[in-house]
């Protein structure tokens, strides 16, 4: 059960019909896009976001007021250390529990300024932080870029809490990193066919 | 790299060499060109000193110049935090920043004499208008995924605009900066020359009206000088503020 609901979504982007008639209505609360490279996953994230706005005769859409959308590119100010940059989102000290493997795994690199930092660092302040703040709908571009397995597995593990502790939450994600895991279950949606698409088919495997 | 500092000894002395060179070479009169020994030895016939001169005019810069940046960068942070403070000053620094600052310094001598508030005036405006544009312009430009973030965590503007906006602008402004300090410097000179009884714009000023050209010389290699330390001042304390280049 989530509240986002897309339904006959027309959207173009420089003259490429992208999608035509489109809708994504998830049944589930954790969601994984797939597809070739460039297929319109970002794209798809964003108008979910907002970031691309659509309007009203472009699409019906329904979507939680509290959406969190984290991009490729890590959005850490450079300038703060690790802390900084996720206190600078909320003063929470007391961490939920789903979090402490994760808080543990940051010690080591939390107090050093995010460009000191590695990309696989500055993401899983990126992450960490984003869950800190539990969003009623995260959408998440990629999110296993620059990590590690061990990594992987720790963010996996807090996802998984995040979505047992969080019981309105839902994420939305696309990830080409997500085979392995044995913490995350996602139902998968496949872009299938050619441009301009017009559903996402869930993949029952 | 290897050899550096040759290369920059020859850039740096290239100039003078030149014109020594061509001054001996040609056997050019001194009307047209000075004699280097006669524009080094000129120091001694300008009274007060030259150092005193100096210091006013480098006071004015300075002053005019902080100023101006400060002032320029809060503009800028106004016209990013607010659509409504865009709308109304967007068209008056646009307007303002389009007049030629040494088209108005005749206003600013009528408005405000020679009085010392006037030339700290002409350089703040002169650079001030143009800084606030380029800032506005630097934070329009913000990286989508900050955009996206602030979107997420529904951050305040006023938030948003200490903690990011400040920061941020300031790594991207050197290049305005380095450009807003050549512009002060030609506009203290103008405006020492148009009203004032001391500085080195007052100095060329009066060399030019009794032909003394070694002198106009000396004053064109010291503004030289000047703006070529603060020039790496500047630049060095960038290096040290941004340091996550």
């Amino acid at each position: 059960m989530t509240n986002l609901e897309i339904k006959n979504l027309s959207f173009q982007y420089n003259d490429l019909n992208l999608f035509s008639d489109f809708s994504f209505v998830p049944s589930d609360r954790f969601n994984l896009l797939k597809g070739h490279s460039g297929c319109g996953k970002t794209t798809l994230l964003k108008i979910i976001f907002g970031q691309i706005e659509i309007s009203d005769d472009q699409a019906s859409f329904i979507k939680p007021d509290n959406c969190y959308l984290i991009l490729q590119d890590d959005a850490l100010l450079p300038w703060l250390t690790g802390e900084e940059n996720i206190k600078f989102i909320s003063e929470i000290n007391d961490v939920p529990s789903f979090l402490n493997e994760y808080q543990t795994y940051l010690s080591p690199f939390i107090k050093k300024k995010a460009y000191q930092m590695s990309f696989g660092q500055r993401r899983l302040i990126e992450l960490y932080r984003a869950l800190l703040y539990c969003p009623e709908l995260l959408l998440l571009d990629e999110p296993f870029n620059y990590l590690d397995e061990r990594s992987r597995e720790v963010v996996s593990k807090a996802i998984s809490g995040y979505l047992e502790t969080n019981i309105d939450s839902a994420i939305v994600m696309s990830s080409h990193l997500l085979e392995q895991s044995e913490y995350l279950s996602p139902k998968t949606y496949l872009f299938k066919g050619a441009q301009p698409y017009n559903s996402l088919i869930a993949d029952e495997e | 790299m290897k050899n550096k500092s040759i290369y920059i000894l020859i850039g740096t002395i290239a100039i003078p060499i030149i014109w020594v060179s061509v001054k001996y070479i040609f056997s050019i009169e001194d009307r047209f060109l000075p004699d280097p020994v006669d524009v080094l030895t000129s120091v001694n016939e300008i009274k007060p000193s030259i150092l005193f001169h100096t210091t006013y005019s480098v006071f004015r810069l300075l002053i005019g110049l902080l100023f101006g940046i400060a002032l320029g960068i809060y503009f800028g942070l106004l016209l990013y935090k607010s659509r409504i403070y865009y709308y109304i000053l967007n068209p008056i620094f646009q307007s303002l920043r389009s007049v030629p600052p040494f088209a108005t310094i005749p206003f600013f001598l009528l408005w405000f004499g020679f009085s010392e508030t006037g030339k700290f005036l002409i350089i703040v405006t002169g650079i001030a208008f143009n800084l606030a544009i380029a800032t506005y312009q630097i934070l329009e430009d913000t990286p989508e995924r900050y955009k996206v973030f602030f979107r997420s965590i529904k951050s305040s503007t006023r938030k948003q605009t200490l903690k990011f906006a400040l920061p941020y602008s300031l790594s991207k402004l050197l290049p305005t900066i380095r450009f807003s300090l050549s512009m002060a410097v030609g506009l203290a000179v103008v405006s020492e020359m148009l009203g004032s009884q001391v500085g080195l714009g007052y100095l060329i000023q009066t060399a030019k009206s009794t032909f003394s050209l070694d002198v106009v010389f000396l004053i064109a290699i010291i503004w030289g000088v000047i703006n070529y330390i603060l020039d790496k001042t500047i630049q060095f304390i960038w290096s040290k503020l941004i340091l996550w280049k």
